[in-house]
């Protein structure tokens, strides 16, 4: 008999290292089936910007598993004004509610928290307006050089999400905050993400003998493209060139396997509980030239 | 030297002036790019500029500078140069970041890459350049750094000059000069000269 309503208790992953969020996903895939779905995030006391494309992306399979939209409930006061201030509620992709409205609703300004909201990639009409909104926060708050590492950090990810993918709902949400070590360094997140073909399929059709997740996510590092031209492709390794020489990493998820790129060697794990389409969380870190409140 | 602003290009190939992002909107420009090069005179070179304002990232540079340079160099658009301006922090980590890629991916097969541009700080005007008012983008052997620095110091260089200058041997002179030549980093014009005909190298101004 259908369970009416499943209740999943969300672990306090959200805010960890990327394959620490591999909990969360496991939560979800493992959920038996149910006519509606409740995420409790009670132990969740922080979500990072991957985490919040997780909490994104659990919705999204949790909702097309029962046609229901998804409640959030027990959210933490902090939890849920940044929750409220990414956009997760108003984003038309991520079919979820709150009973309740946020104790707080914090302040659009660049002052405490500097974000691009969760935003869905239509179309590249839109990559072009979340481009330019990005170039013009991220530069005012961090400097020329920063601002352009974010538009070409975003321009070669959510690219892969536009033409490659097959999802029309793919999403993204960038985030700087202060280094808690140095106040003169920002650390900058941008998280992408798709439920869409994955990595292997996409590269499959032209390479037949990447018919693995962990193959396909390593040839794709190589510059191995799905594109007719013999020019290989670069994006994914110039965001990993520029992350790493900037203290900070990228790490690529599709389907069942992820590769992380950091100052160390490559790290390749496979095995992962299976979710659709790819997701990428960069992190890395820039010296603070300006300031500048845009309120 | 001829000008063209990317913006003007990327507006021909009907994309946006300022993002100058993505494979496909490179893959858009190019063929405006390479008509204005091809639209100069033999001899002469395209200064190609781009803007403070501008985004540019290391998909759109392979399809259009990097994919044009390498034509260039396998003698398409026969004696021409290629010289770029006006580049922000971003375009020029975004250049060196491509031209790092495209060396390693041909080191992996075993071929050359021997792509180099050179940047004006600011559109020369003269025969003569300032010192520190250029760089070389891509990366290129310091005897070949020594050359270039020399001849910015002077309005051409020949193969004699190189001798007096640098005590080397006549051919390991013509050899530099040569390789700079094919990298299209330099004019190459055969002239008599007091000491006969030779070939007389000499920045594209």
């Amino acid at each position: 008999m259908l369970n009416p309503t499943r209740t999943i208790f969300v672990p306090n992953v959200l805010n960890g290292e990327c394959h620490y969020v591999e909990k969360f996903y496991d939560e979800i895939v493992a959920a038996p089936k149910a006519t509606l779905y409740k995420l409790d995030l009670r132990r969740v006391s922080f979500i990072k910007p991957y985490g919040v494309i997780a909490l994104a992306n659990g919705v999204r399979l949790l909702y097309e598993r029962s046609q229901n939209k998804v409640e959030l409930i027990n959210i933490t006061p902090q939890v849920h004004s940044y929750l409220e201030r990414v956009n997760l509620f108003s984003d038309e992709s991520t079919p979820t509610f709150c009973q309740t409205a946020p104790e707080t609703i914090w302040a659009r300004s660049g002052k405490s928290l500097t974000v691009l909201e969760l935003m869905p990639l239509h179309n590249e009409e839109v990559l072009d307006s979340i481009t330019r909104r990005a170039s013009t926060i991220f530069t005012n708050h961090l400097g020329k050089i920063a601002g352009s590492l974010v538009v070409m950090v975003l321009s070669e990810l959510c690219t892969n999400v536009l033409l490659h993918s097959g999802d029309t709902s793919g999403t993204i949400l960038i985030q700087k905050c202060p280094l808690s070590s140095n106040s003169n360094v920002s650390c900058v997140r941008v998280a992408v993400s798709d439920l869409g073909y994955g990595i292997r399929e996409t590269l499959s059709r032209k390479h037949p003998h990447l018919d693995r997740p962990a193959k396909a996510i390593e040839a794709a590092f190589d510059g191995i493209s799905s594109r007719e031209s013999e020019r290989s492709a670069l994006g994914l390794r110039s965001v990993a060139q520029w992350a790493k020489e900037r203290g900070g990493h990228i790490w690529i998820r599709s389907e069942n396997a992820a590769l992380l790129h950091n100052s160390q060697s490559p790290e390749l794990i496979s095995d992962l509980c299976y979710v659709p389409g790819t997701q990428v969380a960069v992190e890395f870190r820039v010296p603070v030239e300006v300031e500048t409140d845009l309120s | 030297m001829q000008h063209r602003k990317m913006a003007d290009l990327a507006k021909s190939a009907g994309q946006d002036p300022q993002l100058l992002l993505r494979r496909p909107r490179g893959q858009a420009v190019y063929p405006h790019l390479e008509a204005a090069l091809q639209s100069i005179e033999q001899g002469e070179s395209l200064l190609v500029s781009f803007s403070e304002d501008q985004d540019c990232d290391p998909s759109f540079i392979d399809e259009t500078l990097v994919k044009l340079a390498q034509k260039l160099i396998k003698g398409e658009f026969g004696e021409r140069g290629l010289a770029l301006t006006g580049l922000n922090e971003g375009i020029d980590l975004s250049l060196s970041s491509t031209l790092t890629l495209r060396r390693d991916d041909a080191r992996k097969l075993k071929e050359d890459f021997k792509v180099n541009f050179l940047i004006f700080d600011n559109p020369p005007s003269s025969g003569r350049l300032p010192a520190t008012d250029w760089k070389v983008a891509g990366q290129l052997e310091q005897s070949l750094e020594e050359v270039l620095q020399l001849l910015s110091r002077r309005e051409s260089l020949t193969a004699a000059d190189l001798v007096k200058e640098l005590d080397l041997e006549i051919s390991s002179a013509s050899m530099r000069l040569k390789r700079l030549h094919e990298r299209h980093l330099v004019r190459r014009q055969y002239q008599t000269l007091s000491t006969g005909r030779e070939f007389v190298y000499s920045f594209w101004l």
